[in-house]
């Protein structure tokens, strides 16, 4: 059975076990392992034991030391640390070392947690299934042959198999959720505004949010409650009573009353998901949740909306990748203008290509109206549609992905059947609504997430929600089959 | 949608990258499905709304804009592939000069 971050901090702080044998045991797990998964892109091995060393000076000369310390953790490589590389998985940062750390990972260290290294992404975020990357693909822990999810397929992927207990990850359209659920862990995205986008190199700005990962709902949710908080230097970050108060889910009054969306259970859905959502909603309402069946008809535009959107946010952010400022440059080019397309058409991938000529597009003169805009409105409308539904519900539930985790290389060639990866995750951004994926069970050996979506500052709900589906034996199951992991995994003979 | 080569060429001028023959041809391809497949949208008849930063609500964060002194030009050009005594170093924006 694996050590939970809270388990672990708990024996850093009683003295039970030294921050240097947390931090030994995860540079071990990832020695042992990461070659088959690839997960890491950077281990920052003389930080973290110097680091460890100080919280363990600190607690044995009788100061106290902070909640999370001495808990390894790891960070998707978007998300800046200064002193350590910042690739976002391209070749356009090759070389770049940021000179300055996210406030959630400044928080993050503030509360004892160790940064152990940096994880493998899609590029800028950009993909689902952490194989648009320089450093080439993260291979999901239960079997090999198929993708960890993405894009923080490789944080995912490090909590999975047990290289770290905790990670941090960010999410634009799934981007957490859809990995933790193909890797069968916990992921969550906060309401947006909760947690700082400081130092996280910006794909979406309307959309992106900064969050946790880990094996367990209570793991997730003390890392959140670390790294979120006001920041000034962000200026979409809430604070005072703009982050809201505790919502209360009704538990006492015989439990909470559950959306099902019929729009989440439609052709394209895998049947096996869709029995053990369906199962698992069965648990919860024999545990006396009231379980209401309701149509949101605009989800079924969510991935244009949402692809066109993050598109077109992303064109305008990535244009500050020229050569001129960060990473790497084409040299002898005749002009600034040609050392600009010749650097840009270098470093950038196939799929952020993609996605540049597709946001240019939508952004450009003659089509602006018919395709940004009207997505811009379509969002807007979603935003008063979900808040309508949570009028009648405290939380949406459905499955996280449509289909179980895929096979390296099989959706390469077909971007709009990867962007259909999203299908049930992009709603909680377009409505910056917080959302988590818990494991709810294993299907042919492979893990199947469960989405609780809450409404806007619901944060504390999801997770009380998502605690009492944890308890369901179908989720129990499945919790305990990544405790054991790799025993419990579908490819047992790579797993070492 | 019609996405022709010529369309696809415009907009890589306008995103800074220069495409092959054979990635115009490619991305017209990948383009027209994608947006075909986004033309649903206009079933939907939702207008035009002006963008938005956030989340709807209604509850933004509004404060004083106070500045804070801005990095020395040493430090903020450390990232830069070619800088010289704290200014960025380019090839020639006028094409002849």
């Amino acid at each position: 059975m694996r050590e939970t971050a809270r388990e672990m901090a708990r024996a850093v702080r009683l003295g039970e076990r030294s921050a240097r044998s947390c931090v030994e045991l995860s540079l071990e797990t990832i020695a042992r392992l990461d070659r088959t998964i690839s997960a890491f892109v950077h281990v920052d091995e003389a930080g973290a034991l110097r680091a460890a060393e100080e919280i363990d000076s600190r607690r044995d000369s009788g100061r106290a030391v902070p909640p999370l310390a001495g808990v390894p953790i790891a960070v998707k490589d978007n998300i800046c640390i200064e002193g350590l590389p910042t690739s976002c998985g391209s070749r356009i940062l090759d070389g770049h070392i940021s000179r300055y750390t996210a406030t959630a990972v400044r928080r993050a260290r503030e509360a004892g947690c160790i940064i152990i290294g940096k994880t493998n992404l899609d590029e800028f975020g950009m993909g689902s299934s952490t194989e648009h990357s320089c450093h080439g693909p993260t291979r999901n822990p239960w079997d090999r042959e198929r993708t960890s999810g993405g894009s923080s397929g490789g944080s995912a992927a490090a909590v999975a198999a047990g290289m770290v207990p905790i990670a941090l990850g960010s999410d634009t359209g799934g981007s957490i959720r859809q990995p933790a659920a193909f890797c069968g862990v916990v992921g969550f995205k906060s309401t947006y505004g909760m947690v700082s986008r400081f130092g996280l190199v910006a794909f979406g700005s309307s959309l992106d949010q900064i969050g946790p990962i880990a094996t367990n709902v209570d793991d997730v949710e003390m890392l959140f409650e670390a790294i979120s908080g006001p920041d000034q230097k962000d200026a979409t970050c809430l604070e005072g009573e703009a982050r809201g108060g505790r919502h209360d889910p009704g538990m006492e009054d015989g439990g909470p009353r559950i959306g099902v969306p019929r729009e989440f259970f439609q052709a394209g859905l895998d049947p096996v998901i869709e029995n053990l959502i369906l199962t698992v909603l069965g648990e919860l309402a024999r545990d006396g949740a009231e379980i209401i069946e309701l149509d949101i008809p605009l989800l079924d535009a969510s991935i244009p909306v949402y692809y066109l959107i993050s598109a077109a946010e992303a064109s305008s952010n990535l244009s500050r990748f020229d050569g001129v400022r960060f990473g790497a440059r084409i040299e002898g080019e005749p002009s600034a203008d040609a050392m600009i397309r010749a650097t840009r058409t270098a470093g950038f991938g196939d799929e952020v290509k993609r996605r540049i000529m597709l946001g240019t597009f939508a952004l450009s003169a003659g089509y602006h109206d018919a395709f940004y805009g009207q997505a811009s409105g379509m969002r807007h409308r979603m935003g008063e549609e979900l808040a309508r539904a949570f009028a009648a519900v405290d939380v949406l539930v459905g499955p996280t992905t449509p289909t179980l985790p895929f096979e390296l290389g099989e959706r390469l060639q077909d971007p709009l059947a990867m962007y259909l990866s999203d299908t049930y995750t992009v709603a909680a951004n377009l409505a910056g609504l917080p959302a988590i994926s818990i494991p709810a069970g294993h299907a042919r050996g492979l893990p199947i997430g469960l989405q609780i979506m809450g409404p806007r500052l619901g944060d504390d709900l999801v997770f009380d929600v998502a605690r009492a589906a944890a308890a369901t034996p179908s989720c129990r199951d499945a919790a305990e089959r990544l405790s054991s992991w790799p025993d419990g995994s579908a490819d047992q003979g790579a797993a070492e | 949608m019609n996405v022709d080569p010529a369309l696809v060429r415009h907009v890589a001028r306008l995103a800074g990258l220069t495409l092959n023959d054979d990635q115009v041809g490619g991305l017209a391809v990948e383009l027209r499905e994608i947006l075909t497949h986004f033309e649903t949208l206009g079933t939907w008849s939702a207008g035009h709304e002006e963008p938005e930063i956030g989340t709807e609500g209604g509850c933004r964060v509004e404060r004083e804009d106070d500045p804070d002194p801005a990095l020395p030009n040493e430090s903020g050009t450390l990232g830069s592939p070619a800088s010289a005594r704290g200014h960025f170093r380019v090839p020639p924006t006028i094409q002849g000069r």
